[in-house]
């Protein structure tokens, strides 16, 4: 059986390799997969925590992320296709028309 | 069938919902036909309701029919303002007028509108028109009442400036709106008023227990116990009327609007602010006249602003040039007259002249429609002239209705014109034998004037030569029909109400209207001479009238007409300077008031106002630095914020202090 160390340290590494895209990316998508990188990230370590103290309210608080990480994917793919249609771009430095 | 009479308003309401529904997809003439038609609907159930009234008697003398709650709860015994329709003698016979003179206007119009990019709409008002008019005479209650009052002043406000675009006929219909607004309030005040002291609105239960008061003099402070009102009450309440029927029916002070109106189409001016609507102010009081006969003070207040008026539209009319406007102050004139019936307590004959003047008045307007038809929308008369001969039936109706409205004997205008004279001169109300004779004298006075301005808008337009550059010619029978029946009634319409020196029954309408707006006790009697005398005069009056006109704009010629009028001329073509005055009076110092605000708005509350914004906006944008709009610097920001409260955790932790 793999240690739970492992697990967390995968987990750190898929974060990192996220927070990173999602800061160096300009386009929306690339930087949407990294969002759900992160997301899954957070979630292997409750998993593998869950498992380590045989506790199953960290496993239900994954599938609520599951869900909702469906239902931003739903949501957030929508917009970047509207995005799409009206500038033929997904660029987000050039999505700035709302600074202050 | 009479009792189906509540469906009376339906019929036109139905045509004005279908007409505004479908009015664009329907071809020119169907939709004045279909309003046409509703209307004629409506006038057969007016006359199977004026058959059942024939046979009424003095306790039977309406039906009633209640449809629904209207406000429930609000008077004591829970049984007060219900929305229901009353049919009496005096509401069956406004309703034949309304739907009478109503279809045959219809009719004329579908001729007069012919081409207008606006038919089918101005048909749909038309129809809204007659159908609140309708719920106007027929309601049984105040509320009722003012609901037809309030309905029909919208579809006049809608029909004058039913031409739009025109800024001048949008600004007289918002006049025309206004005025009655004034009015309007006063009727409410007096309904508040009236609520109070009786409790009730429905007019049957208000004038019912006052008849068996009828009786109890009326001195000063006399308390009326039985039913737990003084006479101030009462007397107040009537003013209020008479102030809200003056509004409706363009008397003085509320007069100036209706001279604007004729901005609207002429059958408009026709049916709404000649035969129907203005006439509203008179059935008001002729309706409430079980109040108005129990209130001296008030009802010669009725009598002599009736009499100012009628000399202000008469003198008003004499040297106007537009031939509506003359019309216009001559209606103006005749609300008057019958102001002065009903004030002075015969209010069957203020009625009277309600109903002749809807025949004669609709019948020159329509005249006068078919002339500016024929003259290429000309409305000026020194530009016209010599019409008899180009527009012969229009001319041969013209002059009946002219020689109707001077008060030429046999004719319409002459029985109910010496009817309201003679019970000026015997009124009750009018204070006493001089006050009668006064009243009298006015109403001689404005009989002269009267038949010498219509002489003159007679001879202008028709007689003499042509003066204008258009090529008249006579208009199709769809218009030329209404008219000659128009003038047909004008000349029987008098035979109903025949003079007394003739014998008691010579007289058909009196009795009829008696039986719900009975005549105010206390009329002095006449000997028949004197009688006799008092209808010679008036006929002289108008012979007089009739031949100072034909003295200075026919046997002169019209030079006069257009060349600079005196010093009187130029006031009687000014209304007597009644607009200015308002104008100087109340709108001039209004809009000083408006400009004096305007200016404290612009300089103080809007300037204070605007700093305040003016700073937090600022403080808004220096924040607002802070929204850059790169994803990725936000990423940052939650990234460092993120590590920096972990970070805070983790030391804590090291710490003990979790």
């Amino acid at each position: 059986m793999v240690e739970t160390p492992y697990y967390v340290a995968l987990a750190g590494i898929l974060f990192s390799i996220g927070a990173i895209g999602f800061l160096t990316r300009r386009s929306a998508i690339q930087m949407f997969l990294c969002v759900e990188l992160m997301l899954n990230a957070a979630n292997l370590v409750m998993v593998a925590f869950a498992r380590a103290w045989g506790d199953l309210q960290a496993q239900t608080a994954v599938f609520i992320i599951l869900t909702l990480a469906a239902a931003e994917v739903a949501i957030g793919l929508g917009i970047i296709v509207a995005i799409f249609r009206k500038r033929a771009s997904t660029n987000v430095d050039e999505l700035s028309s709302l600074k202050g | 069938m009479e009792n189906y009479f509540y469906l009376m308003p339906l019929f036109p309401l139905l045509g004005w919902l279908f007409l505004i529904a479908f009015g664009k997809r329907l071809q020119e003439p169907t939709a004045g036909y279909i309003a046409t038609f509703t209307v004629v609907i409506s006038f057969f159930l007016a006359i199977f309701g004026f058959v059942a009234m024939r046979g009424a008697t003095e306790q039977a003398n309406r039906i009633t029919q209640t449809f629904w709650d209207f406000l429930p709860y609000i008077g004591g015994d829970g049984n007060n303002l219900k929305l229901g329709f009353e049919l009496n003698p005096l509401s069956s016979l406004m309703t034949l007028i309304i739907t009478g003179v109503g279809a045959l206007i219809h009719l004329f119009s579908i001729g007069y509108m012919h081409g207008d990019k606006g038919f089918s709409r101005f048909f749909a008002y038309l129809n809204f028109f007659v159908g609140m008019m309708l719920i106007l005479v027929l309601g049984d209650s105040l509320p009722v009442l003012f609901i037809g009052w309030e309905g029909v002043g919208v579809a006049s406000f809608l029909l004058i400036g039913f031409w739009y675009t025109d800024f001048a006929n949008s600004n007289a219909a918002r006049k025309a709106f206004v005025v009655n607004r004034i009015g309007d309030a006063f009727l409410m005040l007096g309904m508040f008023l009236l609520f109070k002291t009786f409790g009730t609105l429905n007019i049957h239960d208000i004038l019912e227990p006052l008849t068996k008061i009828a009786q109890v003099p009326l001195v000063g402070e006399v308390s009326l116990s039985p039913i737990g009102f003084g006479t101030p009450a009462l007397e107040l309440a009537c003013v209020f009327l008479l102030l809200g029927a003056a509004g409706k029916s363009a008397q003085l002070p509320l007069s100036t609007w209706l001279p604007d109106a004729m901005a609207g189409p002429t059958p408009v001016s026709a049916l709404i602010h000649a035969a129907t609507m203005v006439t509203a102010g008179v059935y008001l009081v002729a309706r409430m006249s079980g109040l108005f006969s129990l209130a001296p003070s008030a009802s010669s207040w009725v009598a002599w602003i009736g009499a100012m008026t009628a000399v202000y539209g008469a003198l008003s009319a004499l040297a106007q040039t537009d031939i509506k406007k003359i019309l216009a102050f001559s209606t103006i004139s005749q609300l008057g007259y019958m102001f002065i019936a009903v004030g002075s307590g015969a209010y069957w004959a203020g009625i009277f002249h309600v109903l002749t003047h809807a025949f004669f008045k609709a019948l020159l307007f329509l005249s006068s429609g078919s002339v500016i038809h024929a003259v290429d929308n000309e409305q000026d008369v020194r530009k016209m002239g010599g019409l008899a001969k180009k527009m012969p039936i229009t001319h041969a109706v013209s002059l009946i209705g002219v020689l109707a409205i001077a008060g030429v004997p046999l004719l319409s205008g002459f029985f109910s014109k010496d009817a309201i004279l003679e019970s000026a001169f015997r009124s009750p109300f009018a204070g006493g034998e001089t006050g009668g004779f006064l009243l009298w004298g006015t109403g001689v006075l404005v009989a002269a004037l009267t038949a010498g301005y219509m002489t003159r808008w007679y001879l202008l337009v028709f007689q003499g030569e042509y003066r204008g550059d258009a090529h008249p010619h006579e208009s199709n029978s769809l218009m030329t029909t209404p008219l000659i029946v128009l003038a047909a009634l004008s000349v029987l319409a008098g035979y109903i109400g025949l003079p007394h020196v003739l014998g008691d029954k010579a007289n058909l309408l009196e009795p009829f209207l008696e039986k719900i707006s009975p005549n105010a006790s206390g009329f002095t009697k006449l000997s028949t001479g004197l009688e006799w005398g008092l209808i010679a005069v008036s006929i002289l009056a108008s012979g007089i009238g009739i031949y100072l006109a034909w003295y200075f704009y026919s046997k002169k010629g019209v030079k006069d007409v257009i060349e600079v009028p005196t010093t009187f001329g130029a006031a009687s073509r000014n209304a007597l300077y009644l607009d200015a005055t308002y104008d100087y009076a109340i709108s001039s110092p209004a809009r000083f008031l408006s400009q004096g605000l305007e200016a404290m708005d612009d300089g103080g509350i809007r300037a204070g106002v605007g700093l305040a914004a003016e700073q937090v906006g600022e403080a808004g944008s220096s924040l607002g630095v802070w929204q850059s709009g790169f994803v990725r610097s936000y990423g940052i920001g939650i990234f460092v914020g993120t590590a920096a409260l972990l970070g805070y955790l983790i030391v804590q932790l090291l710490r003990g202090a979790l």
